[in-house]
């Protein structure tokens, strides 16, 4: 495993120079169908139905999105010390292409299914090590990957008294996008996401960390999903099997807060889902920023990174597409 | 006992410090916002937040903690004072 972090602190984001983009691209229209047809279908076809569409186009969509998939095996090969003809990569890229379809499906039921007690099957695994982290009354930071299950998550420890401010990007680059998509469509997209998520705040919000701070400072629960790089600062680490830049920021509101981090995955869909905390970690002290930084991402890239190579398919995080 | 004048200077010289701004004296009497300063983000806000809280041993409520009130040194030194007093 692979995950030494040597962070070195990096250089900010540099200023990309902006994409031409044509009027529109396909991944416009995906967005277009996606927000306004189907979604309006998903408000009054029965969810029986709907689940057996869903399954359908999962299965389909793995046979047919070939340049994403060609993309992701040539992503999971040196993660898992492997060409991209290994038969067992191609599952996972089976699997992976049905959880994308169905997170997409259960982003459009998730108001449906949470106006009524229908989540028929939901695993939550040492909750008691959330109810100790919070039991000091600092709050505690869920630090995760981009799971595809979790915003259904999210949404589903709300209900049961565990109300979670999740960080993001409001309007990541996205170089699929079309001017349409990128003008107006990847707009509404992260509105109707915003909605289906609820208490969510923007990378930038300038008071993004205050407000992560404030909230671990009334006793409540941050998540921060730290394998993109969305962060004021990041640090360089060796990542399944990429140098890649991943954020730091996170860990000196924990420190100000006092507060520990809980690694948490998140599997499944709305129709078995599965909640994993793991222990709290608590911060170690260090003279610098570097060096605070180094000490204490180490372990936690470890064990996300571990968490990824059991659940592989689980993980949106792969491939852009 | 502090004045809100002797307050400021403090926040000057702790925002000096903990953002590693590096300024002459004569920049330093006259920084009053710290998000005019060229390189305050979300990350130094923090830094400065802590070094505050640890200089005048109090601790933020949820309602202060917002960079514009953060980088207003006059309005925070005026905040100081009054929640404070003698103690800072």
């Amino acid at each position: 495993m692979q995950t030494q972090a040597d962070t070195t602190l990096a250089p900010p984001h540099s200023a990309a120079p902006p994409l031409r983009r044509p009027l529109i691209r396909v991944k416009d229209l995906a967005w277009l169908i996606y927000l306004y047809p189907v979604r309006w279908l998903t408000l009054i076809l029965p969810l029986r139905l709907l689940y057996a569409v869903g399954d359908v186009a999962a299965v389909c969509a793995s046979g047919c999105l070939r340049r994403p998939r060609q993309a992701l095996l040539e992503r999971l090969a040196p993660a898992f010390d492997t060409t991209p003809a290994d038969p067992r990569l191609r599952a996972i890229a089976d699997q992976f292409f049905r959880n994308a379809i169905l997170r997409f499906l259960d982003d459009l039921l998730m108001e449906r299914l949470f106006r009524q007690p229908r989540l028929p099957k939901v695993e939550l695994v040492h909750l008691d090590n959330l109810t100790q982290a919070l039991s000091a009354g600092r709050g505690a930071l869920l630090v995760g990957n981009h799971w595809y299950a979790g915003r259904m998550a999210k949404r589903y420890l709300a209900t049961i008294g565990f109300p979670i401010l999740a960080i993001g990007n409001h309007a990541p680059e996205d170089r699929h996008a079309g001017w349409l998509g990128k003008r107006f469509l990847q707009k509404r997209y992260m509105a109707f996401l915003g909605r289906t998520v609820g208490d969510f705040i923007s990378t930038r919000d300038p008071d993004c960390s205050l407000k992560m701070l404030a909230r671990l400072r009334s006793g409540g629960l941050v998540r921060c999903l730290v394998d993109t790089p969305q962060s004021q600062a990041l640090v360089e680490s060796s990542f399944l099997g990429q140098k890649t830049v991943l954020p730091a920021g996170f860990l000196h509101v924990a420190q100000l807060a006092g507060c520990p981090l809980v690694p948490l995955h998140c599997l499944g869909h709305s129709r078995h889902l599965t909640v994993v905390f793991g222990k709290p970690l608590l911060l170690q002290s260090a003279p610098d920023q570097k060096s605070f930084a180094e000490r204490n991402l180490a372990e936690l890239h470890r064990i996300l990174e571990q968490q990824i190579k059991d659940h592989p398919a689980e993980w949106d995080g792969w491939i852009r597409w | 006992m502090s004045t809100p004048d002797h307050v400021l200077h403090r926040l000057r010289l702790l925002a000096d410090s903990s953002l590693n701004l590096n300024l002459t004296a004569g920049e330093l009497a006259s920084l009053t916002r710290l998000d005019e300063v060229a390189g305050f983000d979300s990350l130094s806000v923090l830094q400065f937040l802590a070094a505050v809280e640890r200089e005048f041993g109090l601790t933020f409520e949820r309602a202060q903690l917002r960079a514009a009130f953060l980088a207003d040194l006059p309005g925070l030194a005026a905040y100081i004072e009054a929640h404070c007093g003698k103690a800072c």
